[in-house]
Formats: C-alpha cells, sequence, structure tokens
C-alpha cells in the first residue's frame, strides 16, 4: 500500500518537474520572425550610395557585377509568436533614389500613443556593391563591415562597431562611442573619433586622426604620413624600427613611453627622431594621456 | 370443380398453380452468354474507375492551386519564422540613480557657496561633459522604447553610465579638494 502511494507521489513529482522544466524552457526561446527585401538595383558608373541605418548590422561588400544587390532582413524576436508578427510592422524601409543617389534606409515607425515594444527589434543590411560606388554610410546603435572598395567611402556613426577592410580610396570615418578598427586600407584617411577606440592596421597611405577622450592603436609600416591630434587619448604606436619614421610625439600632462635603451631628453611628455632621409613624418599630440611607443627590432639595431 | 365450390378459399391458389403449369411449358429456357456479360460488367467498372480518376485529379490541381495562391500572398510571402534560446538575465537590477542624485546634488550645493574650484575650466568642461551623457542616455532610452532592450543597446548606455560616474566622482574629488 505505501508502495504504491510512493510510486504515485513520484509520479506526480516527475510529472510537476517536467511541466516546470517545460515551462521554463518556454521561457527561455525567443520566436524569432524574420521580413526579407531583396533588390537589384541598377549602377551606372558615377552613381553613389546612401545607407541610413538605425540598430541594425550593415554589411557591404565589392563584387564585380555591375549592379548592387540587396538583401534587407527585418527581424523581431519575442517569446509569443503572435506579438513578434505584430510588432514587426513597426520596422520599415525605404529604397530610392535622388540625382545619382541610390538611398536606403530603414527606420521605427508606431501610430500615436505608443509607448514601448515588448520584445526585441533589429534589421540586417546584406549589399554587394561595384567596387567603384561611392559609398555613404550612416548609422546609429549597430555593428557595420566594409570591405574591398576602390572607390571613397564616408562613414558617420554613433554607437557602431565599425570594420573597415581592404578599402582602396579615401576613407572619411566620424565616431561617436565606437570600436572602429581598420585593416589594410590604402590612400588618405581622415578620422574624427569622439569616446571611440580607434585601431589602424596596415595602412598604405596617410592618416589624419583627431580624437577626443579614446584609445588610438596605430600599427602600420606603409605609412607616408600621419598627423593627430588628441585630446585626453591614448596612444600606443607600433613601428619596426626608429628608422621608418620621423616621431615626433607629445603627451602634455602625461607620459611618452619609449622601449629601454632610448636616449631621451629631460622633458619625458615629448619624444622626437631626427632621422636624415625621406622617411615619413608620424606626429602625434594628446593631452593627460600616455603615448606609447612600441619597435618590433632591437633598439641597438636603432 | 365441385371441390372449388365446395372450398371457395383454395381457388385462386389453384388456379395460379394452374397457371404456373401451363407456363413451364411455355417460358423460354434461361440462358446467357457468361463471357459477354463479364465483358459488360468490366466496360461498366472501367468506366466507374475513369470517373473517379478523373474526379481524383481535379480536386488535387484544385488543392495544388490553393495552396500555390496561398503561398504567393504578398504579406507572408517573405516571411520566414525561427526559434533562438536566449539567457534569462535577472532584471532585478539596484536602483543606483539615487546616490548619482545625492553626488549632483552634493556639486550643486557646493558651487553654489562660490567655490573657486567650481570656476575653473577643467571643472566646468566635466560638467558640460555630464550633461551631454545625460543627454546621450535620455536619447538611448527612447532607442530602447522603440527597438527593445537589445544587448547592443543596453551595452551602450552602461558604457556611458559608467563614464558618467568617472566624471561625477572626478567633480566630488574637485569639490572636495
Amino acid at each position: 500500500m505505501i508502495k504504491k502511494r510512493f510510486i504515485k507521489y513520484w509520479i506526480l513529482t516527475v510529472a510537476l518537474q517536467a511541466l516546470a522544466i517545460t515551462w521554463v524552457m518556454a521561457q527561455n526561446t525567443l520566436q524569432v520572425v524574420t521580413r526579407t527585401v531583396t533588390r537589384e538595383i541598377p549602377y551606372k558608373p558615377g552613381d553613389s550610395l546612401l545607407v541610413e541605418a538605425e540598430k541594425a548590422t550593415v554589411q557591404i561588400s565589392a563584387w564585380e557585377k555591375d549592379y548592387i544587390s540587396l538583401t534587407l532582413r527585418l527581424i523581431s524576436k519575442h517569446n509569443k509568436l503572435e506579438v513578434a508578427k505584430e510588432e514587426l510592422g513597426f520596422l520599415q524601409f525605404k529604397i530610392g533614389k535622388t540625382g545619382v543617389t541610390h538611398q536606403l534606409k530603414n527606420y521605427f515607425k508606431s501610430d500615436v500613443g505608443f509607448k514601448k515594444v515588448k520584445g526585441i527589434l533589429l534589421s540586417e543590411y546584406e549589399l554587394k556593391v561595384p567596387g567603384n560606388l561611392l559609398v555613404t554610410l550612416k548609422s546609429q546603435y549597430g555593428r557595420a563591415n566594409i570591405t574591398g572598395l576602390e572607390s571613397p567611402v564616408k562613414v558617420d556613426t554613433r554607437f557602431v562597431e565599425l570594420e573597415l577592410i581592404e578599402c582602396k580610396a579615401s576613407q572619411e570615418v566620424l565616431a561617436y562611442f565606437g570600436n572602429v578598427n581598420m585593416v589594410s586600407t590604402e590612400g588618405v584617411a581622415t578620422i574624427d573619433l569622439q569616446r571611440s577606440d580607434f585601431s589602424l592596421t596596415s595602412h598604405a597611405g596617410k592618416a589624419t586622426i583627431n580624437s577626443s577622450y579614446g584609445k588610438v592603436k596605430i600599427r602600420s609600416q606603409e605609412l607616408t604620413g600621419l598627423e593627430m591630434k588628441g585630446n585626453k587619448t591614448a596612444v600606443e604606436i607600433f613601428a619596426n624600427d626608429l628608422k621608418s619614421y620621423h616621431f615626433n610625439l607629445s603627451a602634455l600632462y602625461d607620459r611618452v613611453f619609449t622601449p629601454l635603451g632610448i636616449l631621451r631628453g629631460i622633458d619625458d611628455s615629448r619624444f622626437q627622431t631626427e632621422n636624415a632621409g625621406k622617411a615619413p613624418t608620424i606626429r602625434i599630440e594628446t593631452t593627460y594621456r600616455p603615448i606609447e611607443l612600441n619597435l618590433q627590432n632591437n633598439v641597438a639595431d636603432n | 370443380m365441385s371441390e372449388q365450390i365446395n372450398n371457395p378459399e383454395d381457388q385462386p391458389a389453384d388456379r395460379l398453380r394452374q397457371k404456373i403449369r401451363s407456363l413451364d411449358h411455355e417460358a423460354p429456357q434461361m440462358s446467357w452468354d457468361q463471357e459477354a456479360l463479364w465483358e459488360e460488367i468490366q466496360k461498366q467498372q472501367t468506366g466507374k474507375s475513369r470517373i473517379w480518376i478523373r474526379v481524383a485529379a481535379s480536386v488535387s490541381i484544385l488543392i495544388a492551386a490553393a495552396l500555390l495562391f496561398y503561398t504567393q500572398i504578398p504579406k507572408t510571402a517573405d516571411l520566414s519564422y525561427s526559434v533562438e534560446s536566449t539567457m534569462v538575465v535577472s532584471q532585478a537590477e539596484q536602483d543606483l540613480s539615487w546616490m548619482e542624485a545625492d553626488a549632483l546634488e552634493f556639486i550643486e550645493h557646493n558651487c553654489l557657496e562660490a567655490l573657486i574650484v567650481c570656476n575653473k575650466p577643467e571643472f566646468k568642461a566635466l560638467r558640460a561633459d555630464l550633461e551631454s551623457l545625460q543627454s546621450d542616455i535620455d536619447q538611448i532610452n527612447e532607442m530602447i522604447e522603440k527597438y527593445g532592450e537589445d544587448p547592443v543597446i543596453i551595452k551602450s548606455r552602461t558604457q556611458i553610465e559608467d563614464l558618467k560616474n568617472e566624471i561625477t566622482n572626478k567633480l566630488v574629488q574637485m569639490v572636495l579638494s
């Protein structure tokens, strides 16, 4: 009798546990509704592209075809499918052309009296463009990756993690609260940063950097010149050796750190080299934060 | 005949019996061609099955057409559905805004007493930064209302809040020094 009662309780316990686990799993599961828009946009030489993204992931890469391929995904997530489907309607987009500029835009639109979404809304752009297309990206809150462009690119971001990879013409970047990562780029780079972290790796060409409250890391052996003005920005620079560039480094109210064994003047907030020859100049001025110079080769060789 | 008269009830039966007997001799032999009959039956069966095939085909075509029409409806044509798991994050955050408000009130109160430090350019710049950061936080809160509490946006807000706390702390230290 006791045994039977025990089995009953045991079955009841297991059933309740299974129910609880199922409920918890249901709570941890998001229903994802995606609206996908695809377009093939004709391209003529001289055309440009303006992308205005909000809370979006933007991926732009160059290809050899003579048209722009757009895949735009508007995504809504919520525990309940019905809510996710309903809130997807808040995500809107525009595709148009003004003059020679193709325009793409995503935005949020709600009825009067709207207070707050219950789920999560986001957009994803996947763009393949002719390499010669002039691209301008304005983006806030999200991520962006631009790869392989052979024409000038302009980027204006707020709270965006940005990557520019193998862009071969000029790059103009304006970033507010973001991480900017440039790798294997060429040409003239003009970078304006506020409260952002910036990394310039293997850039072949000139670079002009203005930075306020941030961190800048430069690791490029093929620079033809670098001018940087920093305000409360820490700088870390890597070079092969002291002969690679003329260094003119100044960290007002802080220090310039150099590898051990390098002769320095009394003022540790400045460091300057006077090499003969046609080595490009790296001039960096910052305040309240240090500059750190690292050399790949042995200091004794310098 | 006398029997018929005596038993009137038997008359119809006898008449019928006699009639049958007479028919027995007149009726032709019941016979049929079995092969012809089977052919006829098969013909009829084949005809019926053809009709059913036609009906089935028509229904299939109608169902296929309905499905095709349903999947071509513009509103659902580009929609896809999936499921993803997510981590449950405790929403029971400690509200520390009163501490920040206290610190700001402390700074305001002390600056009203014409402290020299409050007029220094660095102090003023930090206060301007603080106001600018508060404006950023307000904008981020608007974004959260529109797009939800996505980790990307929450991370941005946390970044600003950290910075704001750092600046507030600096200002308090400057007032105290």
